[in-house]
């Protein structure tokens, strides 16, 4: 009787163990206030969340599938990207910033992240969220006439009057003296 | 009528004939610029046309090296038609702000010296080129606005959906041309 409950505490005690575990979610998203267009670069931004109660390690974000070279360059980053670690309830965000060259449609699919939960464990896989199907069109040329380019327009506005004030001075200038003088012409007379 | 009466009434045609070609000669001489006035025109046009040339560089994007030299030609060719139009518009305004002023410009041609004529004379003149200073700027300030604004007009609205080296090129040659040949009806 005895030896049974001592092997019922130590196998309740394997259950009721807490074991530090990691797990990401992982969102991708597009930052763009209207829809990118070919020669137009636009941003992905991956956020890695650990909602686990322990840190992840070597996190590897892949998604270059999604993004082809004979299609798409990048600006600045790379699409893959790895984190040594990324400890439990933090999150880790990487932006990358692109060019799609041709007119197309493409479908932008969940990218890949490769991550475990010990220095030497087993590789485990998430998968982020995906953003969808993008069509890319040529920029119309009444495209760039809509935006507000309000600072354009300000600086031309501020120069023109800047400009067009000194012969409005020069003209008060000269009715002042135009005046004096025909008054004077008059007054002889 | 009698001989003597048809030679006075003759006499004074012809002087009247020589009178009106006085005035005409002595108004295209003054409808000639200086060289002054023409560069004066031709810099300000000039700095009219920058003013467009950076919201094509800014808004519609197209690239500064690269049309440099369209922006260059155009902005020359665009600067001498813009000049006409501010000399023609200064020419009518100085002889309207002349007739205003009510006094006579016109030179005594009498042999008689006058009392104190050489120092009216003098004023005469001053008054002249203030007059023709007054002319000039308000010449420059209202055809640099009425340009601008056409341009706007044209690059915006009328000749946008053009390629944009296509619409820069439509639209300055267009409001320069608008503007000249708007000014020129003013003076016929």
């Amino acid at each position: 009787m005895k030896i049974l409950f001592v092997i019922l505490l130590l196998l309740a005690s394997l259950v009721f163990t807490e074991v530090e575990q990691g797990n990401l979610i992982v969102e991708k998203d597009i930052l763009v206030t209207t829809l990118p267009h070919t020669e137009e670069e636009f941003t992905i931004l991956y956020t890695l969340y650990n909602v686990g109660n322990g840190p992840v390690y070597d996190v590897r974000l892949q998604d270059s599938d999604n993004f082809p070279k004979d299609k798409y360059s990048t600006e600045l980053s790379q699409i893959d990207t790895n984190w040594d670690q990324i400890e439990a309830e933090s999150n880790a965000t990487h932006a990358v910033i692109l060019k799609r060259h041709s007119v197309g449609s493409d479908f932008l699919g969940p990218a890949t992240v490769l991550f475990k939960n010990t220095p030497n464990g087993q590789d485990l896989t998430s998968t982020s969220t995906y953003i969808g199907r993008l069509n890319f069109t040529p920029k119309s040329p009444g495209e760039s006439r809509k935006s507000p380019n309000w600072e354009h327009w300000i600086i031309f506005s501020v120069v023109a009057a800047l400009v067009l004030v000194i012969p409005f001075l020069l003209f008060k200038k000269s009715e002042k003296k135009k005046k004096r003088l025909a008054m004077n012409l008059r007054k002889k007379k | 009528m009698s001989n003597r009466n048809k030679r006075k009434k003759k006499q004074r045609e012809e002087r009247a004939f020589l009178e009106v070609e006085r005035e005409r000669e002595e108004t295209l001489r003054l409808r000639k610029p200086t060289t002054k006035q023409r560069i004066l025109y031709f810099f300000v046009g000039l700095i009219m046309n920058i003013l467009p040339t950076y919201l094509f560089f800014s808004i519609y994007e197209m690239d500064l090296l690269k049309s440099l030299p369209l922006f260059g030609f155009v902005s020359i060719i665009c600067s001498i038609i813009l000049s006409m139009g501010y000399h023609n518009v200064s020419f009518f305004l100085k002889h309207r702000i002349i007739k205003k002023s009510g006094v006579n410009f016109q030179k005594q041609r009498t042999k008689k010296k006058v009392a104190g004529g050489e120092r009216e004379e003098r004023q005469k003149k001053q008054l002249e080129s203030t007059i023709t200073t007054q002319a000039v700027s308000l010449s420059l300030l209202y055809n640099s606005l009425f340009y601008l604004a056409v341009v706007l007009i044209f690059a915006f609205y009328i000749t946008w959906i053009f390629e944009a080296p296509t619409n820069y090129v439509l639209s300055l040659a267009c409001a320069s041309s608008i503007v000249t040949y708007i000014s020129s009806t003013k003076i016929q």
